[in-house]
């Protein structure tokens, strides 16, 4: 074995690429303890709660207080069970939890995906201010946007009057599954258009001046090259949008005015009105584990450090 | 061949290239060389259609090309980058053009890899994410070759590769010109490869062909300055002109203890301001020994490998002056920093030129 190799079989092929050298040179310290006030905060607000609710969801009914040692699985019961049955609300919640997420991801995907590609390769003068725009109502409550919403749709509301100084007798769609949907879109749009807006951006233009330069048409480098390299941000937004729409609570409470059942609303009905923790804590659990697979699964179709690191085509 | 006239690019009030014409012949290797930012890349880029020329026409074969874009142009150009396509493999990397050509698939991604020397069986269903940069080139390569293109452009493909694998890849693109029936338009700053690979060189400074030719003429009969100092480590000695008639010039420098005559033309060529000499052109010996030569201390010898650099001051305190020496002459003569010698050249070897560059 000559030096070279021994060497080489001593260090770990990693500390051979530049992104590792910031690191083994870092004037903070080891990475270790860099990590170290972000981990304690996660155990904290992170794990904490959902060991709690894990923990709850096996108590009995009405309890408020945990007793560890008797547990049951009745909650869990009574919501498979329902489910199902197609008796109570568990079945139609799950669908409409569903339907939901899924129109809006699709819906936020044909809305962003144009913008985010004008923005990302085309949009020169306006970029910033547009950028901007879309990020400011991010630092605003979600209550007060959706309640922006209410006012616009709601009888002889904006929406009304618009549409009656023209002449139209259109109804509103408040109240109905079609104004969540466009609530939840309205408030999880920047996270559909962001990832795709940064992969897009991220794609080498010496890539398209390549691919036209070897003979393809508009359309060739959009659906060979743009598209296949925008499809880390395109999952990734989808997942964004998917998750956190069935976890979409303030839009079906307030644009589907207690007609429109989703997870998260039976979830904060349970805890509040009927005051059952247990069956709330279940109903979380169960929506985690949903969230948790599609997470798992969306995420193996792509590798997050290859995304990370691209930059360039080299 | 492949014809540039009046061809200009301007940005705003910068021009970029300006009215350049020059024919190169099909199947030929040449070569655009210049410092950075000389324009030698917009020129490429114009002829491969990614840039519009202000003014100007290029034609292939008479045919005038100007406005056709690169999809439909008969060019290819290799990116410095490679630009290869990283979530495609190396033969769907190759296969692209063939695709957007509308070309019929008949087992090319393996004649091409052979051609720029991979293992198809190796490499045709690697990701290029896993090659390295002379793989990569080499796959860039054979991609762009993919359609045969009448024209092969090349913007600085080997910069970003080490100095052994440039000179391997160097020997295997004069090697694939020779094979093929492809013109290579070849840019780059760098003087070695140009003159080892070209037929033909032009110079490029400041947007303009400053000089063409053959590599060996415009080594031997560099134009001006800057194409002298740009062609190879020289010594420049600033003179004044004493006479001048049509076909020499009487110059005075206090190195050539007097004035002395030079073969100089033609008429209309503008009035020389410098003596050059190359670094290897000169020796530096205790006593002179030939007929030009400059009393000298000399500062420093630096060990090349297989020749030394001698540094040495002359009289005056700006005078610096280098040679370029073997090391077994340096041995035989002796040399040591603080010796009095002279720097001395061969009076053919001395060019004497106008100014120029910037």
């Amino acid at each position: 074995m000559s030096v070279r190799e021994f060497v080489r079989s001593k260090v770990p092929a990693a500390i051979d690429r530049p992104g590792r050298r910031l690191a083994s040179a870092s004037p903070l310290g080891p990475p270790g303890g860099l990590m170290l006030p972000l981990l304690a905060l996660l155990a904290f607000m992170f794990v904490g709660p959902i060991v709690a609710i894990v923990l709850f969801s096996v108590q009995t009914e009405n309890v408020i207080s945990l007793s560890v040692a008797d547990w049951t699985l009745e909650a869990y019961r009574e919501i498979v069970q329902g489910t199902l049955s197609g008796e109570g609300v568990y079945g139609e919640v799950t669908l409409n939890t569903i339907v939901i997420s899924a129109l809006t991801t699709v819906v936020a995907f044909v809305v962003s995906y144009p913008a985010a590609y004008a923005l990302a390769t085309k949009v020169r003068r306006f970029k910033l201010p547009i950028l901007i725009a879309l990020i400011i109502p991010l630092f605003t409550s979600v209550n007060i946007r959706v309640y922006g919403w209410v006012l616009f749709l709601i009888n002889d509301g904006v929406f009304d009057l618009l549409a009656g100084s023209v002449g139209l007798n259109a109804p509103s769609i408040i109240y109905t599954r079609s104004a969540v949907v466009l609530g939840t879109v309205y408030v999880y749009l920047p996270y559909m258009l962001f990832p795709i807006y940064l992969s897009i951006s991220t794609i080498d233009e010496s890539l398209l001046e390549a691919a036209s330069d070897l003979g393809a048409g508009r359309t060739k480098q959009f659906v060979d090259v743009i598209l296949p390299l925008s499809k880390p941000g395109v999952i990734i937004g989808s997942l964004f949008v998917f998750v956190l729409s069935l976890g979409a609570e303030v839009e079906a409470e307030l644009l589907g005015g207690g007609t429109i059942y989703t997870a998260a609303s039976n979830i904060s009905y349970s805890f509040g009105y009927s005051q059952n923790w247990p069956l709330g804590s279940a109903q979380a659990v169960g929506l985690l584990l949903i969230t948790t697979v599609c997470g798992v699964v969306i995420l193996r179709t792509i590798d997050l450090t290859e995304i990370a690191s691209r930059g360039g085509s080299r | 061949m492949l014809k540039a006239a009046n061809l200009r690019k301007e940005y705003g009030s910068n021009v970029a290239v300006e009215d350049v014409e020059f024919e190169i012949e099909s199947g030929s290797f040449a070569t655009i060389v210049g410092p950075s930012g000389c324009g030698k890349s917009t020129l490429l880029r114009m002829l491969a259609g990614h840039l519009s020329p202000t003014a100007g026409r290029i034609e292939l074969d008479g045919i005038d090309i100007t406005d056709s874009p690169p999809q439909r142009r008969p060019t290819s150009l290799v990116f410095q980058s490679w630009s290869l396509f990283p979530h495609m493999t190396v033969a769907e990397n190759i296969e692209f053009p063939i695709e957007a050509r509308d070309l019929e698939p008949n087992g090319q991604v393996e004649r091409l890899l052979e051609q720029v020397r991979l293992d198809p069986e190796e490499y045709a269903d690697k990701p290029v994410s896993d090659l390295s940069g002379g793989q990569k080139q080499r796959v860039a390569l054979a991609r762009s070759l993919a359609y045969e293109p009448d024209i092969l452009l090349l913007d600085e493909p080997l910069a970003s590769l080490d100095y052994v694998l440039q000179k391997k890849l160097q020997r295997e693109l004069t090697e694939l010109n020779a094979e093929l029936n492809t013109t290579f338009v070849y840019v780059t700053h760098s003087l070695e490869s140009a003159l080892i690979m070209s037929d033909q060189l032009f110079v490029i400074d400041d947007g303009s062909v400053i000089q063409r030719g053959s590599p060996d003429e415009i080594y031997q009969e560099p134009v001006d300055t800057f194409v002298a100092e740009f062609m190879g480590d020289a010594n420049v000695f600033p003179i004044d002109v004493v006479e001048r008639t049509d076909d020499a010039v009487r110059l005075d420098h206090h190195a050539l203890e007097g004035t002395r005559e030079f073969p100089y033309g033609p008429a209309d060529r503008p009035d020389p301001e410098y003596l050059v000499v190359r670094h290897d052109d000169t020796v530096v010996t205790p006593a002179l020994e030939t007929e030009i030569g400059i009393p000298v201390t000399i500062a420093n010898v630096l060990n090349k490998g297989n020749t030394a650099l001698v540094e040495a001051k002359g009289t005056r305190d700006d005078e610096e002056y280098v040679s370029e020496i073997s090391l077994d002459r340096v041995s035989e003569i002796g040399l040591t920093d603080g010796d009095e010698a002279y720097l001395q050249w061969d009076p053919e070897k001395t060019h004497v030129l106008p100014g120029g560059g910037s």
